[in-house]
């Protein structure tokens, strides 16, 4: 395993699990501005 | 109309089962075979270009074209796409949406059964490749003909019925029995159980590969950390390259564009449906992104380090290039054969792949089934069962020109190579350029949790991703049909499997005629209405 190699796939792997676990934070602990309406029903 | 409670229960579910969508067999066989012979970490710049420019852009067009139906109370591709052109005669075009899905499940089908055939087979200790390790190679190519029938044509009804016939009957069956159940009790439910065993079962090959000692053979001690250099080291593609030159190579860039559309399961229209079945306020963006993102982590955080590593630290480089099929059941059999308890992670990983499969395949018969229920006013069990009779009488081609697996590479040809791409640019192009960028924007950012700069639908949908989809179809033109313009000019299967495409879009353009009456024009709906905000009901 190269210098690059480690390079290519820490980035890669940083990126998706980063790009991942951001999207999950989101989901799960925001609710959505359902434009005022029932946003508490929308945590689910 | 499809039944008023046909919705998704909940948004975790709805982005589980997208992602049970896109995470298939492709995930974990095609993804790091590409990546390995196309530049190794270097196929990562292309494909996460292909993310950006080509796969997040198709995923939002086909999400915010699914809210359309969810609002319009439609479900299906014809219907969808006929509402978002605002013109009778996108409803034909959206028979492509019902192909499409039809077609690949064909094959995709009877491929899921092979791993549930493995699965067992491991289970039972059905599969022995004996004590002579120069023969694993010749036993487990034995073994997958036999499973697949990839020796000669009709192998699986000769003299009596194949063992394998009765493992894709259980295949069929369980789609069925899930399918019918609906879109919350079924598929919904079955994702939501399948995602977290696909991600434990994968969890705990990736431990069993990573720790595995080196292996010693005439070539030479190889580590695990080899294995992963095998896969993600920058390499040349022709000796006396430099590992640079690989970006240079359309082929390279090409390879990528295709996993990035087969892995997104963008271009085949069930992203669209499954989006239909949002309540209309829903976020669509934050939950497109996820499920997106879900994929990506199976295919490059699981499948980048699970398969290629554990084929080259066993076999070495032969043995880690052996195509996707050859590296999912005639390579990882033998890595499993050289690997301690490899009975049970043989089971598990087939069992995974099995899954994997179940959760994709459910949604390419979803959309077909709102269909059927939709311009025809069927109800489930007849839509489910008039689907059933089209797909088991297609899955009877695929098995019976079983040799080199013929029948199955020409439809995947046609379906996962040239349809997505002409698909996913009339849609992003509909989108953009039909409903109109700006409105589709603004439809899309109504309770949006992330809320995408306007540029992604005016600049991007508009421009950019049609021009590269066209790009990447004229390259991928260039480079392959004439090789099989020759291969059907011989006749024999491939002129059967553009036979039985043109024979499924007939029935299909059929039956949206039948829908077209029943529809009736389509409504002229302005932005203002789009946009109207939907009564609190019917977010309940």
């Amino acid at each position: 395993m190269t210098p690059a190699g480690w390079l290519f796939m820490v980035c890669s792997l940083g990126l998706v699990i980063g790009l991942a676990g951001f999207c999950y934070w989101r989901v799960l602990t925001h609710a959505a501005p359902v434009n005022g309406a029932d946003a508490e029903d929308d945590a689910t | 109309m499809a039944r008023a409670s046909e919705q998704w229960g909940t948004r975790l579910g709805v982005i589980l089962a997208v992602a049970g969508s896109a995470v298939g067999i492709g995930n974990f066989l095609r993804f790091p075979g590409q990546a390995a012979a196309n530049g190794g970490g270097l196929f990562m710049i292309p494909y996460f270009c292909a993310l950006l420019l080509l796969g997040i852009p198709l995923c939002w067009a086909e999400w915010t074209m699914g809210r359309v139906g969810s609002r319009r109370g439609v479900h299906s591709c014809p219907a969808i796409l006929g509402q978002v052109g605002g013109h009778r005669l996108w409803r034909y075009v959206g028979a492509l949406g019902l192909l499409m899905p039809t077609v690949v499940y064909l094959y995709y089908v009877v491929v899921e059964s092979w791993c549930l055939a493995y699965a067992w087979s491991y289970l039972t200790g059905a599969i022995d490749l004996g004590a002579d390790p120069t023969r694993y190679a010749e036993r487990a190519g034995a073994f997958f003909s036999g499973v697949s029938g990839a020796g000669a044509d009709g192998l699986m009804f000769e003299g009596r019925i194949h063992v394998s016939v009765y493992f894709w009957l259980i295949t069929v069956a369980a789609n069925f029995a899930l399918i019918y159940r609906g879109v919350s009790r079924g598929i919904e439910k079955f994702c939501n159980i399948a995602m977290p065993i696909m991600l434990l079962c994968a969890a705990v090959v990736l431990v069993r590969v990573l720790t595995l000692p080196p292996q010693t053979d005439a070539t030479g001690t190889r580590s695990v950390l080899d294995g992963l250099g095998f896969m993600w080291n920058p390499k040349p593609l022709h000796t006396g390259e430099s590992a640079f030159a690989a970006l240079t190579d359309p082929k390279v860039w090409l390879a990528a564009a295709g996993q990035i559309f087969f892995t997104l399961s963008v271009g085949f229209g069930v992203i669209m449906n499954y989006a239909s079945y949002l309540k209309p306020n829903r976020d669509v963006i934050l939950a497109g992104t996820t499920a997106s993102a879900t994929n990506e982590f199976f295919e490059v955080c699981l499948g980048g380090l699970i398969t290629i590593p554990a084929a080259f630290l066993f076999l070495g480089a032969a043995g880690a290039m052996a195509g996707t099929f050859g590296l999912g059941f005639k390579t990882l059999p033998i890595v499993f054969e050289y690997m301690p308890a490899g009975r049970w992670f043989g089971f598990l990983w087939f069992f995974m792949l099995f899954l994997a499969a179940i959760t994709s395949s459910l949604s390419l018969l979803q959309p077909v089934i709102a269909f059927l229920e939709e311009a025809l006013g069927l109800g489930r069990r007849a839509s489910v069962t008039v689907l059933a009779v089209l797909t088991l009488l297609g899955n009877l081609f695929v098995i019976y020109f079983s040799r080199d697996l013929a029948a199955l590479d020409n439809l995947d040809f046609w379906m996962a190579q040239v349809g997505i791409l002409v698909f996913g640019a009339l849609e992003v192009l509909l989108l953009a350029w039909v409903f109109g960028a700006r409105r589709g924007h603004a439809l899309a950012l109504d309770g949006a949790e992330l809320r995408p700069p306007r540029w992604v639908y005016t600049v991007l949908m508009r421009f950019v991703t049609p021009t590269v989809l066209l790009i990447v179809l004229g390259a991928w033109c260039y480079f392959n049909v004439g090789d099989y313009a020759k291969a059907l000019a011989e006749g024999g299967v491939p002129r059967y499997a553009v036979a039985v495409i043109v024979a499924v879009l007939a029935f299909y353009l059929v039956l949206v005629r039948v829908g077209d009456r029943r529809w009736g024009p389509v409504p002229t709906v302005s932005l203002t209405d789009w946009k109207r905000r939907v009564p609190r009901e019917a977010n309940r």
